[in-house]
C-alpha cells in the first residue's frame, strides 16, 4: 500500500496544480474585445484590437497625450487616448491592440502594442 | 511620352550572371534530392528488420540526404554574400552596403531560413548521432530520416529561391542593384549569434524523440539511456545558452528594459527547456535506480513534440494578435505539412505510450525497490513533476488566446503579472527541491538527518539574504525607497514588495549556495557530477539577476530638449548633441549629459538614425545601458518629436482656432506680386503659445524645384511651416515644429543585472561540464548501471 504513496501525492498535487493554473487563466487572461464590448465592461486590461485611422492621430506635445481613432472587426469606432510617449514604429503601424479601459466614452489606453508588417519580414508583394 | 520601341527600357540594368542561377536552381533541387534520399532511407531502414542488408544501404542514403539539406543553406549564403537581388528573398532581406555578419545572418532572419536553418541543425545532429545508435539504428534512423523528410517537404514550398517578380524579362534575368536589406531593428551582433545557437538547441531535440520511439519499438527501455544521455546534457546547455541570449538580445536593442516578456515565441523556446531538465532527471534516477523507464519514454519525446506545437502555433497566425514577432503568413502547403506532421507525431507518439511504454520498461528495466518518506528518488519525482508542470503551464497560457476563442468571444491574453503569480507556486518549491535534495541521500532517511545535513547551507543562504537587503538598502534606488512598492498577488489583493523579494532571494541563495557547496564536495570524489550542480549554481545566480533586475527597477519618461535639461529619476538629463558622420549613418548617436545629486556626471549615447523605406522617412533607435557591477542605467529613447501636430491643420482667412492649446488667427493671405520663379506667397497669422503671442507671416516660394516651404520662427519655441495653400479659397495648411527637437527619454535604474551575464556563462559552462563528464567512452558495451552514492 504503502509502496503506490509517492505515486499517488504526485497525482493529486498535479491534478489540483493545474486546475488552480486553469482557473487563475479563466479568471486573470485580458480579454480581447470589441468596442461594443468594451463598452459593456469593466475590466481595466482590456486589449482592444484594431485599425488605426490615419488622419485621425494627434499628439498633443504639451500634454503628451496621443489620440487617436480605431476601427474594430465590427467596423465601429471609437476614439482611442494615450498618454506617455508614442511607441517607436507607430508612423509605420497599420494595426494596433490598444490596452486599457473605457472612461467617459473613450478608450484610455495604457499601452499600445503595435503591429508592424515588416517586423520580421517586408510585406510580401 | 517618348518611347522607343528598338530600344531596351532595361538597358541600364544589370543582368543576373549565369553562375547566380545555377546556384539558385542548385538549392531548390538540392532540397529535392535530399527529400528522395531521405525518404529512401526511411524506407530502407524500415525493411532492414528483414532484409538486414539494407541497413547499409539506409544509412549512406541517410548521410547523402542529410548532408544534401546543407547545400540549400550554402546556396542561399553564397548569393546574400554576392548580393544577388534578383532573388525574392535575398532582395527584401539583404542589401549591398551591409557589413558581411548581416549578409550572413540574412540567411535566418525570415520563414523561409529559419525553417532551413531547423533542417540543417536537426540534419547536423542526425549525422552526428545516427552512427552510434547501435542496437536502435533500424528505428531510430526510420524516424530521423522521416522527421527530415517533412521539413525537407516545408522547405519545398518555403522556398527562399523564388526569383522576383518582373526580373525575367525577354529570357535574360535582370539584377536589382539593392535590396531592402534586413529590417533596421534587427540589425545587432545578436542577430549573427541567437537564431544558430538557439537553432542548434532544437535541431537536437529530434535525437531524444527518435531515441524514445525506437526504444518502444525495439522494446528496450535501458540503453537508450545510456545513448542519448551527454547529448541530452549539451541540449539543455545549448538551448539554456540560446534563451539567455535571447532575452539579452531584447534588453539591449528593444527598449522596454526588460529581458523576458513572455512572448509567445519566447515561451516555445522555454518549455523544450523545462521538459530537457525534466528528462535528464529522469535518466538519472534511471540510470542510479533503474526506476522510471516508462515515464522517461514518454518524457524523451516530449521536449521536441512541444517544440513542433510550438512552431505550429507561432507560424500559424493563429497567435497573430498577440506577438510581438509577426511572421509572414506562412505557404498553404508547408503549413499544411507542419500541421500533418505534428497531428501525426503526437497521436502517433501516445498511442505507441499507451501501447507499450509500461510493459516495455517492465521487461527491460529491473528497478531497485522504492524508498518511501524522504529520499533523493521521491525529491526528484517531486522536483520532476514542478519542472514538468511548469512546462505545461507556460504551454497553456501560450496557447491561451486559442483556448480562450474556442470558448466564444475573440480570445484572452495571458500578460507577464500573470504568469509571474502562477509561475511562483512552482518557482518556489522548485527552489527549495534544488537546495534540499541534493543533500538527501538515495536511502530513505529521517527528516532530522536532512535537517542535520543542509543546517550549514541553510542559515548561510539566510544570513547572505540578510547581507543582500543591507547592500541594497539606501540610496535612492534601495530597498528603503521601494517600502511602499506592491505586488500583485494572485488571490487578487496586493503584497508588499520587499518580502516578497526577500523569499526570492533566499530561495535563489539556498539553490546557489547548495549548488556550490556539492560542486567543491564533489570536485574531491566524483568529478562526473560537478558540473550539474555548477548548473544549478548558474540558473540561481541568472534567476537572481532576473528578479533583482526587474524587481528593483526604477522608471521614469522624461522629454529633453537641446537647452531645456529635465529630471528623470535623480538624474538631471540635458541634451548636448548629436554625433555621427550624417543622420543616415548607422552609428549615429544623440548624447545626453546625466547628472546625479552628486554632481558626478556621465554621457549616454543611445543610438539614432534615420533610414528611407519607399517613399517614407523612418527613425531607428537604440536603447543605450550604461553597466557596472551593481546596477545598470538603461536609457531608451524614442523617436525625436520635430512636429507639434501630426498631421498639418487647415485654416480659412479670418479664422481663429485654438488646436492643442495654441491659438491660431489666420489674418489674411499674402503675395509678393510676381508670377514664376521667385514669387512668395505667405498668410500673415496671429498665433498664441505659452510663451506669448507672435504676428508671423510664413511663407511658400516657387523655386525651379518647386514650391518650397520657408520656416518662419514663432518666437523662440516654435517654426511655422506653410504646407498647401488652395488657390481659390487661400485656405492654408499650417504646421508647427519644435526649433528643438523633442527627445523623449524613459530610464531605467537596473539592480544586479550583471547577474544576468554571469549565470548564463556559469549556467552554459556546467552544463557543458555535465555533458564532457558523461560523453561515451569508446566502448562496445554500454555502460553499466552505477548505483553510486552520490
Amino acid at each position: 500500500m504503502s509502496m503506490k504513496l509517492g505515486p499517488l501525492i504526485s497525482g493529486v498535487v498535479a491534478a489540483t496544480a493545474l486546475s488552480a493554473v486553469v482557473i487563475a487563466f479563466t479568471t486573470g487572461a485580458s480579454p480581447y474585445v470589441t468596442i461594443q464590448q468594451a463598452k459593456a465592461s469593466t475590466g481595466d486590461r482590456l486589449h482592444l484590437a484594431g485599425d488605426i485611422v490615419k488622419s485621425t492621430v494627434q499628439n498633443d506635445v504639451y500634454t503628451q497625450t496621443l489620440t487617436f481613432q480605431v476601427i474594430d472587426s465590427n467596423g465601429d469606432r471609437i476614439k482611442v487616448k494615450h498618454k506617455g510617449e508614442k511607441p517607436a514604429n507607430l508612423s509605420e503601424a497599420t494595426k494596433v491592440v490598444a490596452v486599457g479601459k473605457i472612461e467617459n466614452g473613450e478608450f484610455q489606453s495604457s499601452e499600445l502594442i503595435v503591429k508592424c508588417p515588416s517586423k520580421y519580414e517586408a510585406e510580401k508583394k | 511620352m517618348e518611347h522607343n520601341h528598338n530600344e531596351d527600357p532595361f538597358a541600364n540594368i544589370p543582368r543576373a550572371e549565369a553562375w547566380s542561377l545555377v546556384v539558385g536552381q542548385a538549392g531548390s533541387i538540392a532540397v529535392y534530392v535530399a527529400l528522395a534520399f531521405l525518404v529512401l532511407s526511411g524506407i530502407l531502414y524500415l525493411i532492414s528488420g528483414k532484409v538486414p542488408k539494407a541497413e547499409k544501404f539506409a544509412t549512406i542514403s541517410f548521410v547523402i540526404g542529410s548532408i544534401s539539406i546543407f547545400v540549400p543553406f550554402g546556396c542561399l549564403l553564397a548569393l546574400f554574400i554576392k548580393d544577388q537581388f534578383q532573388y525574392e528573398y535575398v532582395f527584401s532581406h539583404g542589401d549591398s552596403l551591409t557589413e558581411l555578419k548581416y549578409k550572413i545572418a540574412g540567411v535566418w532572419t525570415a520563414q523561409e531560413g529559419s525553417f532551413l536553418l531547423w533542417a540543417c541543425a536537426t540534419s547536423l545532429f542526425g549525422l552526428l548521432t545516427i552512427g552510434g545508435s547501435g542496437l536502435y539504428r533500424r528505428t531510430y534512423g526510420t524516424v530521423f530520416a522521416l522527421i527530415l523528410s517533412a521539413l525537407c517537404g516545408i522547405l519545398a514550398y518555403e522556398s527562399p529561391f523564388d526569383l522576383l517578380k518582373d526580373v525575367v524579362q525577354k529570357g535574360e534575368v535582370l539584377m536589382p542593384p539593392r535590396g531592402n536589406g534586413m529590417t533596421p531593428s534587427l540589425q545587432n551582433y545578436w542577430v549573427v549569434i541567437h537564431p544558430p545557437t538557439i537553432f542548434l538547441g532544437f535541431g537536437a531535440l529530434t535525437i531524444f524523440f527518435a531515441y524514445a520511439v525506437a526504444a518502444l519499438v525495439h522494446k528496450n527501455a535501458k540503453d537508450w539511456i545510456t545513448y542519448c544521455r551527454p547529448w541530452s546534457l549539451a541540449t539543455l546547455a545549448i538551448l539554456g545558452l540560446g534563451l539567455s541570449m535571447g532575452g539579452l538580445w531584447a534588453y539591449e536593442t528593444q527598449g522596454w528594459g526588460g529581458f523576458w516578456a513572455w512572448d509567445p515565441v519566447e515561451n516555445v523556446s522555454l518549455v523544450p527547456w523545462l521538459l530537457m531538465a525534466t528528462l535528464i532527471h529522469g535518466i538519472i534516477v534511471q540510470n542510479v535506480r533503474g526506476r522510471w523507464a516508462a515515464s522517461n519514454l514518454i518524457m524523451g519525446g516530449l521536449p521536441f513534440l512541444s517544440f513542433v506545437y510550438g512552431t505550429f502555433l507561432t507560424r500559424s497566425g493563429l497567435l497573430d494578435k498577440v506577438s510581438v514577432h509577426s511572421f509572414a503568413s506562412m505557404d498553404r502547403n508547408a503549413l499544411g505539412i507542419l500541421r500533418g506532421f505534428l497531428i501525426f507525431l503526437v497521436v502517433g507518439f501516445i498511442a505507441l505510450c499507451i501501447w507499450r511504454a509500461k510493459s516495455v520498461a517492465k521487461e527491460t528495466v529491473k528497478p531497485i525497490d522504492p524508498e518511501n518518506g524522504i529520499s533523493r528518488e521521491n525529491s526528484y519525482r517531486f522536483g520532476m513533476m514542478v519542472l514538468s508542470m511548469l512546462g505545461l503551464v507556460i504551454a497553456v497560457g501560450m496557447s491561451w488566446p486559442v483556448i480562450a476563442a474556442l470558448r466564444g468571444g475573440q480570445g484572452a491574453r495571458v500578460e507577464e503579472w500573470l504568469y509571474h503569480q502562477v509561475v511562483v507556486w512552482f518557482f518556489i518549491p522548485l527552489m527549495l527541491l534544488m537546495g534540499a535534495a541534493p543533500f538527501v541521500s538515495w536511502r530513505e532517511m529521517g527528516a532530522k538527518a536532512l535537517f542535520g545535513r543542509i543546517a550549514n547551507v541553510l542559515s548561510l543562504s539566510i544570513g547572505l539574504t540578510g547581507f543582500t537587503f543591507i547592500g541594497l538598502m539606501d540610496g535612492p534606488f534601495g530597498v528603503r525607497s521601494h517600502a511602499e512598492s506592491t505586488v500583485r498577488n494572485p488571490m487578487g489583493g496586493t503584497w508588499p514588495l520587499i518580502p516578497v523579494l526577500g523569499l526570492l532571494m533566499f530561495l535563489c541563495w539556498f539553490v546557489a549556495v547548495t549548488g556550490a557547496w556539492r560542486a567543491i564536495e564533489l570536485a574531491k570524489k566524483w568529478k562526473m557530477s560537478v558540473g550539474g550542480f555548477v548548473s544549478h549554481l548558474g540558473f540561481a545566480v541568472l534567476i537572481g539577476g532576473l528578479i533583482l533586475s526587474r524587481g528593483m527597477e526604477k522608471k521614469q519618461q522624461s522629454f529633453v530638449q537641446s537647452g531645456s535639461p529635465a529630471s528623470a529619476l535623480d538624474y538631471v538629463v540635458s541634451f548636448k548633441k548629436l554625433e555621427g558622420k550624417d543622420l543616415f549613418d548607422r552609428d549615429s548617436k544623440a548624447v545626453f549629459e546625466f547628472k546625479d545629486p552628486a554632481g558626478r556626471t556621465f554621457d549616454a549615447t543611445p543610438g539614432l538614425y534615420y533610414y528611407e523605406q519607399g517613399e517614407e522617412l523612418k527613425t531607428q533607435v537604440w536603447p543605450f545601458v550604461k553597466s557596472s557591477p551593481t546596477h545598470d542605467v538603461y536609457v531608451a529613447l524614442f523617436p525625436p518629436v520635430t512636429d507639434v501636430w501630426d498631421m498639418p491643420k487647415t485654416f480659412k482667412p479670418k479664422e481663429k482656432r485654438t488646436v492643442d492649446q495654441i491659438t491660431v488667427e489666420y489674418l489674411e493671405p499674402t503675395s509678393n506680386g510676381t508670377t514664376g520663379v521667385g514669387a512668395k506667397f505667405g498668410a500673415k497669422m496671429r498665433i498664441t503659445t505659452r510663451t506669448g503671442t507672435f504676428d508671423v507671416e510664413p511663407q511658400m516660394q516657387v523655386t525651379e524645384g518647386g514650391i518650397q516651404p520657408l520656416l518662419t520662427p514663432v518666437g523662440t519655441e516654435f517654426f511655422a511651416v506653410l504646407g498647401r495653400m488652395d488657390a481659390a479659397t487661400r485656405a492654408v495648411d499650417l504646421k508647427l515644429m519644435f526649433q528643438k527637437p523633442l527627445y523623449p527619454l524613459e530610464v531605467f535604474y537596473k539592480p544586479m543585472t550583471s547577474l544576468v551575464w554571469i549565470g548564463t556563462g556559469i549556467l552554459t559552462i556546467g552544463g557543458l561540464m555535465s555533458a564532457f563528464a558523461r560523453r561515451r567512452r569508446h566502448s562496445k558495451a554500454p555502460a553499466p548501471l552505477s548505483p553510486v552514492e552520490v
